[in-house]
């Protein structure tokens, strides 16, 4: 148990190695950040919706920060695992001591961390700078970025998961980009979910965004036990049926991965 | 015969990062050079075939690569029908065609048939001279079968000689080919050799053939340029190769007791057939094979001469 | 007449590989029409979003929501021809750090324009859906205004397409430019998607000269709306200058080009 554990360990840290190496690639990540933030923040100084949700002026670019952290650091697992399934590559792992899907989701977790790092430290000098105003409620400030960074493995699992869809698409990059779509629009990512009517907010809810994204994000200015706890119970929901749906997709891809190595 | 490739003092140098760690790195980047040909001149004329061979790491790829214009040299010149390659780039497209061992220049999910159909809309090819020419190659290199299937579905060797059928579509007078025998087998590899040649003698297509396996140059070529540490090294007729270089043969056999004998001839002394016999009489065989020195024992010879 | 001849070959080129994109989309018919649906619905949600936006707020320093369905529209169509016609240059990176682009460099035609066809998305055609669609509902339907649209929406795709050659012709440069150049190039796309008038004073100037993002907002909606032959000089003239500027840009990066070598001789 222990052996296997810091096996997987070691790919999460070899991972973590190897994404903070890659500077041109972070650096571009944080320029993306940057933009965002700019925007967004003159866009709120525009039209400023503070009338909609109490409290939600200047906090609002420290939660498009947290939503944006946790979406934009999703390393793109869903292509690496495809290229995997498509390629063959996955059969040469079939006799390793390892579990391949396991290797994958560890390393996309290195990777990740890196960004969600690198991206809440750069994203917080500058939401400060943009808007002059710490986070409300700073005790809880940490809590809430381990929050975060639990949703962000949960967006990665997420990612993993279409890249298993693999053994049914020919392409995946249409059904990647609607559910990072989806998630910016359910998940209240862009603008939070109060500004919406009430009709969507109810559809919204039977959706994964909805705790992952949303629930975890808005802590950041209405933080309470009760949310959170809302938050972690919901998010158990969505975990336990994504690997549900994975550990199918699983078994039938190992069945079937001859037919692609072949 | 006139020179239908002329090479002067042709050089290459890379620049690599030296290492890639630290925040210093990022902003004062440390620099090594590395020449990967060094000054090398030859000439090649019309219809010759020429093996350009040498360990990893030569310098033989980058050569090719410049002559068919993909890269820029870093000082010397070269000119490929009078033309300097990288400046007539597309002038000179028409003239040569190019192998690669490692690339792939066919659609990897369509018909192999479609793929050469876009070379010939590529070259400009008239609908009738492509039928024509298309169908002539295809029976040289025995690929009918294989037309309508996607490339991905194809082995190895199979996609080698459709490689190397999209390159002679446009009827090139110099074919540049880079390993084209990597990773084949043994029987892959003998069929490919003896395509590539048949198609040359009967084109009269110039040669020039990149390879690390001497059984490549053997044969198919008729001259050898030999590269080492982006220098040449040696270049002469294959015959002078095997008489000074190539003379040695290794013979490993396999008695019924299963061991395992390994032999060294001179040809210049006892003739392979002479040895063979001899081996045949005085052991019980049960399996025998005959292999040249590797590169790397041939250019430390080469060294020793000199 | 020789410059006529050679580009006649090129659009019989081109059209082949369109051919043979949509042979290759339609190996499985399903799969390619449920991707143009889905990425419709995408761009709709998307746009849904601000239209909740416009709800709550009527206007944003003077746009509506008729503004920013034209700048939707010119958007959308911009991409989608990037996507469908010339999205290989994205990949260019990719080409050069492995070497791929040797097979390109060989061909008698431009290489810039071989590896720009090279790849198309077939799902893409769902933006073509949507920027048509956001057209006809933006307000602004005359049948001028429509061919107005079809020119503003050429000129973004030529920014658009100008920009991206220069992010992915960095990776001659540099190495590991991949994601670098994508999230710049989704920043000007982020940009590109406001709307413009939130952006005043300095804002505007950085906004529309550091990043050319103005070319996809702000210019074609006043060129559309307020048929400006201001906004369309600047877009033509812009357009050009950048384009020229982008092959400028990418054949010294050929000079540098090291097949695949960067990271050790062969």
């Amino acid at each position: 148990m222990i052996k296997s554990l810091s096996k997987y360990w070691a790919l999460f840290s070899i991972s973590f190695k190897q994404a903070w190496s890659r500077k041109a690639n972070l650096s571009g990540l944080l320029f993306f950040l940057f933009i965002l933030l700019f925007i967004y923040n003159r866009l709120w100084e525009v039209i400023g919706i503070q009338d909609n949700v109490s409290g939600l002026n200047a906090t609002f670019i420290w939660y498009l920060l947290l939503a944006e952290m946790i979406i934009l650091s999703s390393p793109k697992m869903e292509r690496t695992l495809f290229d995997d399934i498509q390629s063959g590559t996955m059969a040469y792992y079939v006799n390793k001591p390892i579990s391949f899907f396991i290797m994958r989701y560890c390393e996309g977790i290195g990777n990740m961390s890196v960004s969600f790092l690198l991206m809440g430290a750069f994203g917080s000098i500058t939401t400060f700078a943009l808007t002059g105003t710490p986070p409300f409620e700073w005790k809880y400030f940490p809590l809430i970025l381990l929050m975060c960074w639990i949703s962000s493995c949960i967006n990665v699992l997420f990612y993993t998961g279409i890249g298993l869809c693999a053994l049914w698409l020919n392409s995946i990059r249409t059904l990647a980009m609607a559910f990072e779509r989806l998630a910016f629009i359910f998940g209240g990512a862009i603008f939070p979910l109060s500004i919406y009517p009430e009709w969507f907010v109810d559809i919204a809810k039977w959706t994964p965004f909805y705790s992952i994204y949303y629930l975890t994000i808005k802590l950041v200015y209405d933080f309470s036990w009760n949310n959170l706890a809302e938050a972690a119970v919901l998010n158990t929901f969505w975990v336990g049926l994504i690997l549900l749906f994975i550990t199918y997709a699983y078994s039938k891809l190992k069945k079937k991965v001859n037919v692609y190595g072949g | 015969m006139t020179n239908i490739i002329e090479v002067n003092q042709l050089t290459k140098k890379f620049k690599l990062k030296k290492n890639n760690s630290g925040l210093r790195s990022l902003f004062f980047p440390e620099y090594k050079n590395i020449t990967a040909v060094d000054k090398i001149t030859f000439n090649i004329k019309k219809g010759e075939r020429v093996a350009f061979i040498g360990p990893n790491g030569a310098g033989k790829s980058t050569t090719i690569k410049m002559l068919s214009s993909i890269l820029y040299p870093t000082s010397g010149t070269a000119l490929i029908k009078g033309m300097i390659p990288w400046e007539n780039r597309k002038k000179i497209a028409g003239d040569i065609g190019t192998v690669f061992g490692q690339r792939s220049q066919l659609w990897y999910n369509l018909p192999i048939q479609d793929s050469f159909a876009l070379m010939g809309k590529i070259y400009n090819m008239d609908e009738i001279a492509f039928k024509r020419r298309l169908s002539r190659l295809v029976n040289l290199f025995e690929i009918r079968d294989l037309l309508s299937h996607p490339t991905r579905s194809l082995s190895l060797g199979q996609r080698m000689r459709c490689e190397i059928v999209a390159s002679l579509l446009h009827k090139p007078q110099i074919l540049f080919l880079d390993e084209p025998t990597i990773g084949l087998d043994v029987t892959a590899k003998e069929i490919i050799r003896n395509l590539i040649k048949k198609q040359a003698l009967e084109e009269e297509t110039t040669l020039l053939l990149t390879s690390h396996d001497t059984d490549d140059m053997e044969k198919v070529c008729e001259r050898v340029i030999i590269i080492n540490k982006g220098k040449i090294i040696f270049d002469d007729s294959l015959d002078r190769l095997k008489q000074s270089y190539l003379s040695k043969k290794y013979i490993e056999i396999t008695t019924d007791a299963g061991d395992k004998i390994k032999k060294t001839v001179n040809t210049k002394d006892t003739p392979v057939k002479q040895a063979l016999d001899e081996i045949v009489k005085k052991y019980h065989v049960t399996d025998i094979t005959v292999e040249n020195p590797p590169m790397e024992e041939i250019i430390k010879e080469i060294y020793k001469r000199d | 007449m020789f410059m006529a001849d050679n580009f006649f070959k090129m659009l019989k080129l081109f059209l082949f590989v369109q051919k043979s994109n949509l042979k290759t989309a339609f190996l499985s018919k399903g799969d390619a029409l449920a991707n143009v649906i889905m990425m419709t619905i995408n761009n709709l949600s998307f746009i849904f979003m601000w239209w909740v936006i416009f709800q709550n707020k009527g206007t944003i320093n003077g746009w509506n929501f008729g503004d920013m369905a034209l700048l939707f529209a010119v958007m959308n169509t911009a991409f989608a021809t990037f996507a469908l016609f010339a999205r290989g240059v994205q990949q260019l990176p990719e080409f050069i750090d492995n070497g791929n682009l040797d097979n390109f460099l060989v061909s008698p035609r431009s290489s810039l324009f071989m590896v720009s066809i090279s790849e198309s998305t077939f799902a893409n055609w769902g933006d073509y859906v949507t920027g048509f669609l956001m057209f006809f509902i933006s307000g602004h339907v005359t049948f001028a205004n429509f061919w107005l649209f079809i020119l503003a929406s050429l000129f973004a795709f030529i920014i658009m397409y100008s920009l991206r050659v220069i992010l992915s012709a960095l990776a001659f440069f540099a190495s590991d430019t991949q994601r670098l150049g994508d999230n710049i190039f989704m920043a000007f796309l982020t940009f590109g998607s406001q709307p413009a008038s939130i952006f005043t004073g300095w804002y505007k100037v950085v906004f529309l000269t550091i990043i050319p993002a103005g070319f996809l907002s702000l210019y074609p909606v006043e060129f559309i709306k307020g048929h400006s032959l201001q906004a369309l000089l600047i877009m033509g003239i812009g357009s050009i200058i950048f384009f020229l500027l982008a092959v400028k840009i990418y054949q010294q990066g050929l000079k540098h080009y090291s097949s695949g070598n960067r990271f050790g001789v062969r």
